[in-house]
């Protein structure tokens, strides 16, 4: 019999995982491979028990790329990845809290990290850029306000490094309580938050970087903060994740730095100082002028609607797959083209399109998705980002305060999506100038490995910049090189993802041995020693794998979990998950 | 512990390997059924096999004949009754079948099966956990269990040696790691009741999960009259397994010696009610007649290609929580 579709939680977990990191994703997607693991049911009461009974720590401490700190240094930030089982509890967890919202919801004020509830499937979190764009138009209703004012930016150092275990258990335990959780999740918390503490790195005893409950405790942390900045500043307070904003009048401004400042002190958190680049303020009246910079675009075409196509198309047609993709490369295009096969044959995606196809509007819009249409709009937004970027560029390197935190992200926003769109040429030429820009280190680097091939700018980035370079190059077939000898862990790493993606690298010398278990799990599959790994993540990893003389990770990759699945653009989305915490 | 609302293997997910949905017809794991088919016949046990009768299944003993009569005659049916249990095709155990699931998910585990005989209850759910992860139905989790084998015969201590030596290689080609030992016990002696208590103590120590499994223990109990005397030392045993994420099943025949009114199961829900209920709990301790769920099925013999036997099953899963 074929597996039923899958419950809410376990397409939260993946499609929230697919944007952290691809070994969890993976996990995930061997976990959730066999059929009676798929239900809601399992991830409530077996996953959370075997967090609950377990004895080890599964977690996968994985180097991704922070930022450029100029004079070619690369800062790293650990992220520690829980294992498939974890994963899914953790959607259980958080799902059994989203469920009382008087207890765990944000106060209105906070935008960041909103929990998933009801038949939500896009993550265990609503989509971040959601919360983006609230907070963009609640900035600009506080600047229409205070049209005379000043909006302030600044930052909490380290964020969630600082959240350590004590202070997040006793966030925890209090709003558990007022919620009344049943005791068995209330429980659970608690041990995950004692668990990060033993897994993070000596000495630091703080929740990790890396699972979803983190995001989740770092609200409940500054929950009682929040609240009182939200109704009692003399300015408008506005926090996404460790980004603060106060709108108001200038000295209700300062006044207001100058109580959030001294309340996160004592609680343990250190904002960046006044004259940090981090801290600027900009008049509210030129503020105004970004205040549709999170619209989406109206005339011409999209990425949106591009993507919601291409998604429209392999679902209506799975066999065109191949076509689709041979098109997309025909013409230097490397979006990748997923098979949609396993998702919808299944009973209910039929009976929806069925239940579609009476519609007019349906038939009227799945008769104009063509391959010749979706090539049209590719090379439509191509020219479009080509020229958006340079345009935005030009004696953008100078630019600094406010206008440089509107410019680079507009900068990102192109460059992301001409890797998958931009010709080899457009890349090889376009990267010098976003290497003008240290905020633009991880994008240039993945525009030079997929022009070139050469994939040595991007292993020192971490694997969150790999798995970034890997699917555009994947989708376009491309054989890539690298002339490293000798590997540091994060360009192991960094390595090792290329190889779960199926990219094919030639290396100066074929090493003897396999090297880390990440690696031979990687290029040579699992064996009976790798199944008895001592490291917990590896070895949950390749057990759920199983014994195989090859690796299954590429097919994997390949394929769609549900037709609820997100497709996800790595060169967009991976920078934008460690920017956002 | 789950509340078996809601089944975690689902019927229809039962792969063809285990149970015909079309027939209603269960098979043994196929890599058990074919290590005891070697067993019988390197020990010649065929045509003992063959002269298995209708009538009541050979209780077996502590003597080699006795143990190798109900090894060649009774032994499939009870990886059938466990498999029964386990994997409830009919929907009738789905209490039982959850705690199941839920105790061999995953982790480390304590597992004690007493009396094991020569370990068809214990064989018999590992096994078939093994192949329902290879058939893509739950997934490779890592399990390690230690396997605490119970039994007065040494006869059946050795088969069951001979049969989890012989299984390991599959077990853990699906990530199911087995230290096992297997010990002599006597459950109307207090001596042999505290040696094996020390070992479940000691076991628990590492492995934070633990489930007991009481098998076809009726014929002892019940016919030879020995329940009066082995109460204590069952009582002991339910008492120290007690704790945090324990679970006892309790398997038997639904046959008039366990599940009618003088039976065992409903003498031993009496108790659970009573004088245990500061360790033990079922689904509702006010529940009459006692949760007891009752189920049948067929079974291919897989000695006799093509042949099936009727076994039936009367299942109690238990909490091994302290209560009040």
């Amino acid at each position: 019999m074929k597996p039923s579709r899958p419950g809410v939680l376990a397409v939260r977990a993946v499609n929230q995982y697919r944007r952290r990191d691809v070994l969890t994703y993976l996990s995930l997607r061997y976990y959730l491979h066999n059929s009676a693991a798929r239900s809601d049911t399992w991830a409530r009461q077996v996953a959370t028990d075997l967090v609950q009974t377990r004895t080890d720590l599964p977690y996968f401490r994985a180097h991704h790329f922070k930022e450029a700190n100029g004079g070619g240094g690369i800062e790293h930030r650990p992220v520690f990845l829980p294992g498939a089982n974890e994963a899914l509890a953790e959607a259980a967890l958080l799902d059994a809290c989203a469920e009382n919202p008087e207890a765990f919801r944000a106060p209105s004020c906070v935008f960041s990290y909103r929990l998933s509830h009801g038949r939500e499937r896009a993550g265990i979190f609503q989509h971040y850029f959601e919360g983006l764009r609230e907070r963009q138009n609640a900035i600009a209703e506080a600047c229409d306000a205070f049209p005379d004012g000043i909006v302030l930016y600044t930052d909490v150092k380290r964020f969630y490094p600082s959240i350590g275990t004590e202070l997040a258990r006793n966030a925890w335990i209090k709003q558990a309580d007022l919620a009344g959780l049943p005791g068995g999740y209330r429980d659970l918390g608690e041990k995950l938050i004692h668990e990060h503490g033993r897994a993070g790195d000596p000495g630091r005893n703080s929740i990790l970087t890396g699972p979803m409950l983190s995001h989740l405790l770092g609200n409940l942390v500054l929950r009682e903060l929040d609240d009182v900045f939200c109704e009692d500043l003399p300015a408008r307070y506005f926090r996404y994740v460790d980004d603060i904003v106060l709108v108001g009048d200038a000295q209700a401004v300062a006044d207001s730095l100058r109580m959030v400042r001294g309340r996160l002190d004592d609680a343990g958190f250190t904002l960046h100082d006044d004259d940090s680049p981090k801290t600027f303020r900009t008049p509210a009246s030129k503020w105004v002028e970004a205040r549709n910079d999170f619209r989406r675009s109206r005339g011409g075409y999209s990425w949106m609607t591009l993507v919601a196509d291409l998604k429209r198309f392999l679902l209506m047609y799975p066999g065109k797959r191949e076509e689709l993709q041979n098109a997309f490369r025909d013409e230097d295009f490397r979006i990748p083209v997923r098979d949609y096969t396993g998702a919808v044959h299944e009973a209910s995606t039929a009976e929806r399109i069925l239940d579609l196809a009476k519609r007019p509007w349906f038939r009227r819009k799945s008769q104009q998705i063509s391959v010749g249409s979706i090539l049209e709009q590719a090379r439509w937004l191509r020219e479009a980002y080509r020229r958006g970027f340079l345009r935005l560029a030009e004696g953008a390197e100078d630019l600094t305060g406010f206008d440089r935190k509107r410019r680079i992200p507009r900068l990102r926003f192109n460059l992301g999506r001409l890797i998958y769109l931009g010709t080899e040429d457009a890349l090889h030429n376009l990267a010098p100038q976003a290497e003008r820009f240290p905020e633009l280190h991880f994008h240039a680097q993945i525009m030079k490995a997929v022009a070139s091939g050469n994939i040595d700018p991007v292993l020192p980035l971490g694997t969150n910049a790999a798995q970034g370079a890997a699917q555009p190059l994947k989708a376009a077939g491309k054989k890539v090189y690298t002339k490293l000898l000798d590997l540091p862990e994060a360009e192991e790493q960094s390595l090792a993802v290329f190889l779960l993606n199926g990219v094919p690298v030639s290396r100066p010398q074929v090493p003897k041995h396999p090297g880390s278990e990440l690696m031979q799990f990687a290029t040579t599959g699992v064996d009976r020693d790798l199944m008895k790994s001592q490291l917990p993540f590896m070895r949950e990893i390749a057990c759920l794998h199983g014994l195989a003389d090859q690796p299954r990770h590429p097919e994997l990759l390949d394929t769609v979990f549900d037709e609820d699945e997100d497709l996800v653009l790595d060169a967009i989305e991976q920078l934008q998950q460690s920017v956002s915490g | 512990m789950s509340s078996g609302g809601d089944r975690l293997l689902s019927p229809g997910l039962i792969p063809p390997s285990l149970w015909d949905s079309a027939s209603g017809v269960l098979s043994l794991p196929p890599t058990l059924a074919e290590i005891y088919e070697r067993l019988i016949d390197v020990r010649g046990l065929r045509e003992l096999a063959d002269r298995r009768g209708t009538d009541e299944s050979p209780v077996g003993g502590h003597t080699q004949e006795r143990t190798d009569q109900h090894f060649a005659q009774a032994f499939d049916g009870s990886v059938a009754r466990t498999q029964l249990a386990l994997i409830d095709p009919k929907n009738d155990t789905p209490r039982a079948s959850n705690a199941f699931f839920s105790c061999l998910a995953g982790n480390r585990v304590s597992l004690t099966d007493a009396p094991c005989g020569a370990g068809a209850a214990a064989f018999g759910f590992l096994a078939t956990i093994a192949e329902l992860r290879a058939q893509g139905v739950v997934p490779r989790q890592p399990l390690d269990i230690h396997l605490i084998g119970a039994e007065l015969s040494e006869p059946a201590r050795e088969y069951a040696r001979t049969i989890l030596d012989d299984l390991r290689p599959f077990l853990e080609e699906q990530a199911i790691t087995v230290e096992g030992e297997f010990v002599p016990w006597d459950v109307s002696d207090a001596l042999s009741n505290t040696d094996l208590i020390t070992r479940m103590t000691l076991s628990a120590a590492r492995n934070p999960k633990r489930l007991l499994v009481v098998a076809n223990f009726s014929g002892f109990l019940a016919r030879h009259g020995k329940l009066k005397e082995a109460r204590p030392r069952l009582e002991e045993l339910l008492r120290h397994a007690s704790g945090r994420s324990s679970v006892a099943i309790w398997i038997e025949p639904n046959m008039k010696l366990a599940t009618g009114k003088e039976g065992l199961l409903p003498k031993v829900w009496e108790l659970v009610k009573g004088p245990w209920q500061r360790f033990v709990r079922g689904s509702a301790r006010e529940e009459t007649p006692a949760p007891i769920a009752i189920s049948s099925a067929k079974f291919l013999l897989p000695l006799k290609s093509g042949e099936t036997a009727r076994v039936t099953l009367a299942v109690v899963a238990l909490d091994l929580v302290r209560g009040e």
